[in-house]
């Protein structure tokens, strides 16, 4: 049982001003980059595969892996940090710009000495003014103090890292359409294969990690291998930002092993559910997350193999807690419209299928949805899920298909008698006449 | 290579798409936003199909029992458009696999629930991908029953197109031709969503030389034709293979009929030439072909019989020495009409040709040429049988001196093009064959209508060398059966009857082919020759010019013929 009993924080610990470079450095503070270019570049790369560190950005790809991608060379190639956290339900990365701005500095530095990166981007979004200008004050510290730009640490290593501003799509948190949106184009997501290794920004080889993926990889380098992958779960080991919000009496980002139990993350860590109220339901993993019943949270774990075991997924950890009063139709209702706002419109399904399951989801919402209605979403579902260039028609079905399996009878609670009896199928022409 | 699609297999070279190798194999796969002249996008989702590939053990392919590989398949529908094939690939299209038939009615439903409807006021009725495929492999209904969500309708996005943003499937075929074929980056998508739809930036019109192509290459009625909206059904109109003829470059087109009037031309696939493109120019060039046509012969402005207007030309031809006559041969006629003229004028003893020039402004980076003139490679072959061609000026300052007494103009416009209209008065006869009422024309004694590109058949040859023909898209008064034998008319337009709009004057033009009206007088002026039909023309042609020896029109068929060397080194008399 991994329990936050004796955990040691170090993505976000409890030490004032540590977003001052003078504080970091006396706290171990760039002692992972002094390590990362005292070896070699495979090397960096074979300690982060060791380390078992897997992405936090939510597809949870191991990052030493991904790293190794790169081809090698003298081909210029860029890093593409993502901090466009548009994620419903996820707040982590906006707690490591504010908290520990350095160790995300430094992780950028070790992955850009690992690949042969000269500049990297940080992509964060636009609303996050704040903490934009906070992460800008750090880097130009760190700048001062030659950390990053020409010749760092004396080794002849050269690193640029720019700061850019999304303009608020969800989309741009994809990591293709990332890479179009900093290019300056419309950012539709880009057709894979070509990766991003091969083929990435400016046509380019890129890698893209998220905020707090590279925050680990300063750990894991400060720490060593060794002592990181004996944290949290075996196979998805590490610390993490978990982000809690909803019905409970403490929310926040708190930082803890994977593979602690949901249940001990609600009641223990959060305080457990305002009011004393009833558990109804809770979004592990960020609003694309398939949604839990209390029976299934009382047995998972946040980790890939446990949150597979309850049929959802890690996500970004960002954990939704929703009480027995919660209305889970008027729930989804605005996590549909959600998704429809925010598909970019590129491929047909997901342009289309987003506002269909949103008005659809709209008459249940309404009182005014029939047993044929349910029966089309699941259909609906089915002819977006794997149908599009991303996983954004996935990430706006899901929560559907799940939500209305799940908790069937809050929407047959909703539905009223159908009056068509002969059924509905494509072979009836729509009732509306259109 | 070897790859199976639905069952069979398909030896394979180079590393196509499956899309690209399922076209030519002739295996059916839907698509909206691939166009083979542009970018791959992969946003319809139409193009999906199902792709294994043999799965690799230690020892190279493994086998199951039966002795045939072991096929990993991809984890869900993949585009065809935008996946090369490998060895040994496995495809399976909507014909196989139930996947793929459901991939296809659900992509064709979602597109659908945004779409109109309004197929029957739609321009592209008729030739829409949209319409056909939603027949061939869409649902047989909606289960859609909300609203539909509204956008802008009648954008004029240019001077010449207009968009409707609801029948709108955001493709992006458009913006990817103005990005990438156009070279002029006017249109983007804007808006997110269901809300997306294509828009020009601000303060910037679609304006290009090439915009029109995007009507052609919009697979529904997002973009039509501000000349062309509301004119025709597509299915009311013939269509003829034909090219161009607005500058040297010889674009692939089909001409449009309706009523014997040409309604539009639209660009037709020629790789050597002008791939799928044409430009917007050369597109409404057909004006000129339906208005101010010069119909029934005329001398000094009262109307002639044909026969008449035969003798009349004898008596004028026979008036001047041959020695003082100066025939305008023309870049803008078929090879058979100039070969006619100078033959004929040839036997007659005229000694001076003139041919103009028409170049203005540059080459571009595409199509359109500097030189406005369709045939001045077939005049420079010409030159070997009519001698070195006289410029304009020298003629002007000949008739200016007296030594030249008589003009005879051959389908062009010289006095539209420097020859002052002064000098009229110094000459005794001019005649013109013309297929306009331009200058030359307004001024001429004895005026031919003469037929124009779109009525007659005869070679152009372009700006690369390549032989082309032209085929009659509309008839003339009095039919010629050598011309009807290419005419790409239907059956409907051909035999029209007395209260058919075509059949009444304003429809249909008095002219024929030059070629035809010099037989006509031949014996008359005394010359000997035999002009039966294009074809018969052409051979002689051929005959006497070195490099069109091997050249049929049964070899130029609709594509052309590229001619082996540069035209004026290989001009040999027989």
């Amino acid at each position: 049982m991994i329990s936050l009993a004796g955990y040691e924080k170090v993505i976000l610990p409890d030490i004032p001003n540590l977003n001052q470079i003078a504080v970091y450095e006396k706290h171990g503070g760039y002692e992972g980059l002094k390590k990362a270019v005292s070896l070699s570049q495979d090397d960096v790369i074979n300690e982060v595969k060791k380390s078992g560190l897997r992405g936090r950005g939510g597809a949870g790809f191991p990052t030493g892996l991904k790293w190794s991608f790169m081809p090698k060379g003298d081909k210029v190639r860029y890093l593409a940090c993502n901090g466009d956290e548009g994620e419903p339900g996820t707040f982590k990365d906006r707690q490591i710009f504010e908290f520990n701005p350095h160790l995300f500095i430094e992780g950028t530095l070790i992955a850009c000495y690992a690949m042969g990166i000269k500049t990297a981007y940080v992509y964060i979004r636009g609303e996050y003014v704040k903490w934009i200008n906070i992460l800008q004050a750090s880097l130009d510290e760190a700048y001062a103090k030659g950390y990053v730009g020409q010749n760092i640490l004396g080794k002849g290593f050269n690193t640029d890292i720019v700061i850019h501003r999304g303009a608020g799509a969800y989309i741009c948190g994809e990591e293709s359409s990332l890479m179009n949106s900093l290019e300056g184009k419309r950012p539709y997501p880009r057709i894979k294969p070509p990766f991003p290794a091969q083929v990435g920004l400016w046509g380019q080889p890129t890698t893209i990690n998220n905020i707090e993926t590279l925050a680990n990889a300063a750990v894991i380098l400060r720490k060593g291998a060794d002592w990181y992958s004996k944290i949290g779960a075996e196979k998805h080991p590490g610390p993490v930002l978990y982000g809690i919000s909803g019905h409970v009496n403490k929310p926040g980002v708190y930082e803890g092993p994977t593979g602690m139990s949901l249940k001990e993350l609600i009641y223990d860590v959060a305080g457990g559910i305002k009011n004393g109220k009833k558990l109804k339901a809770v979004i592990p993993g960020g609003s694309s997350t398939p949604i839990l019943t209390p029976e299934s949270v009382e047995k998972a774990t946040m980790d890939a193999d446990g949150l597979r075991a309850v049929g959802t997924s890690m996500g970004t950890a960002g954990i939704i807690v929703m009480d027995e009063d919660t209305d889970l139709v008027e729930a989804l209702h605005i996590l549909s419209k959600f998704y429809h706002h925010e598909s970019c419109g590129q491929c047909t399904p997901c342009r289309e299928g987003t506002g269909w399951l949103e008005k659809i989801v709209g008459k249940f919402a309404a009182g005014t949805a029939t047993q044929q209605d349910y029966d089309l979403l699941l259909k609906i579902c089915a002819n977006m899920e794997g149908r599009t260039v991303c996983a954004l028609a996935d990430a706006a079905a899901w929560p559907v298909r799940n939500t209305i399996t799940r908790f069937k009878e809050e929407f047959e609670a909703r539905m009223i008698e159908n009056k068509n009896k002969a059924g509905w199928d494509y072979s009836m022409k729509a009732v509306s006449g259109v | 290579m070897k790859v199976t699609i639905d069952n069979i297999e398909h030896e394979v070279n180079g590393k196509p798409t499956i899309l690209e190798l399922a076209s030519k194999v002739g295996v059916e796969i839907p698509h909206f936003c691939y166009h083979p002249g542009l970018s791959i996008s992969g946003n319809c989702r139409m193009c999906l199909v199902e792709a294994g590939t043999p799965k690799m053990g230690p020892n190279g392919v493994e086998l199951d029992a039966d002795g045939k590989p072991v096929i990993m398949w991809g984890p869900k529908p993949t585009t065809s458009c935008s996946t090369p094939v490998s060895e040994g690939m496995v495809v399976k299209t909507g014909k196989t696999s139930k996947v793929i038939e459901d991939a296809q009615k659900g992509v064709l439903e979602f597109i659908l629930i945004n779409h109109p409807l309004d197929c029957p006021i739609c321009d592209q009725a008729g030739e829409c991908p949209l319409q056909e495929n939603t027949f061939k492999f869409g649902p047989e209904g909606s289960r859609f029953e909300f609203e539909k969500n509204h956008k802008p309708k009648r954008v004029e996005l240019g001077p010449n197109v207009m968009f409707d943003a609801e029948r709108c499937i955001n493709c992006t075929r458009c913006v990817r031709f103005s990005d990438e074929v156009a070279k002029a980056p006017q249109l983007t998508v804007i808006q997110r969503g269901d809300h997306n739809y294509i828009a020009t930036f601000p303060g910037i019109e679609l304006d290009n030389p090439y915009a029109m192509n995007v009507i052609d290459i919009c697979p529904v009625g997002a973009l039509t034709s501000k000349h062309f909206r509301f004119k025709s059904r597509v299915w009311e109109m013939s269509e003829t293979d034909t090219i161009c003829t607005g500058c040297a470059n010889g674009c692939n087109v089909k001409m449009w009929v309706k009523n014997n009037e040409i309604l539009r031309q639209t660009p037709r696939e020629n790789q050597a030439v002008n791939q799928w493109w044409m430009c917007d120019e050369g597109r409404l060039g057909f004006k000129s072909l339906n208005e101010n046509r010069v119909s029934g012969p005329r001398f000094k402005g009262s109307e002639l019989s044909w026969e008449a207007a035969s003798s009349q030309l004898a008596d004028s031809l026979k008036s001047v020495q041959a020695s003082e006559l100066a025939v305008v041969v023309s870049p803008f006629a078929t090879l058979e009409d100039n070969y006619a003229s100078i033959k004929f004028f040839k036997k007659l003893g005229v000694k001076t040709f003139v041919r103009y020039q028409h170049v203005k402004g540059q080459d571009d980076h595409l199509l359109i040429k500097a030189d406005k003139t369709p045939n001045q490679a077939a005049l420079d072959l010409l030159e070997g049988i009519a001698g070195k061609f006289t410029t304009g000026e020298k003629l002007a300052a000949a008739i200016e001196s007296g030594s030249i007494k008589g003009l005879v103009v051959i389908e062009e416009n010289p006095f539209g093009n420097g020859l002052s209209d002064s000098l009229k008065s110094k000459l005794s006869i001019l005649v013109s064959f013309s297929t306009n009422w331009d200058e030359t024309a307004k001024l001429a004694d004895l005026v031919i209508p003469a037929a124009s590109v779109a009525e007659t058949i005869g070679t152009f040859i372009n700006a690369k060398g390549i032989i082309q023909k032209v085929r009659p898209a509309k008839v003339l008064k009095l039919q010629n059966r050598s011309l009807m034998r290419e005419t790409g008319l239907s059956r409907w337009d051909k035999h029209a009857w007395k209260y058919d709009k075509w059949a009444q004057p304003t429809h249909v033009t008095d002219a024929k082919p030059t070629w035809e009206v010099l037989e006509s007088a031949a014996s008359a002026v005394g010359v000997e020759v035999s002009f039966k039909s294009p074809e018969q023309i052409f051979s002689k042609a051929a005959s006497e010019i070195a490099v069109l020896k091997d050249v049929t029109y049964e070899k130029i068929g609709t594509a052309g013929v590229q001619l082996t060397s540069s035209a004026k080194t290989e001009a040999v008399l027989s």
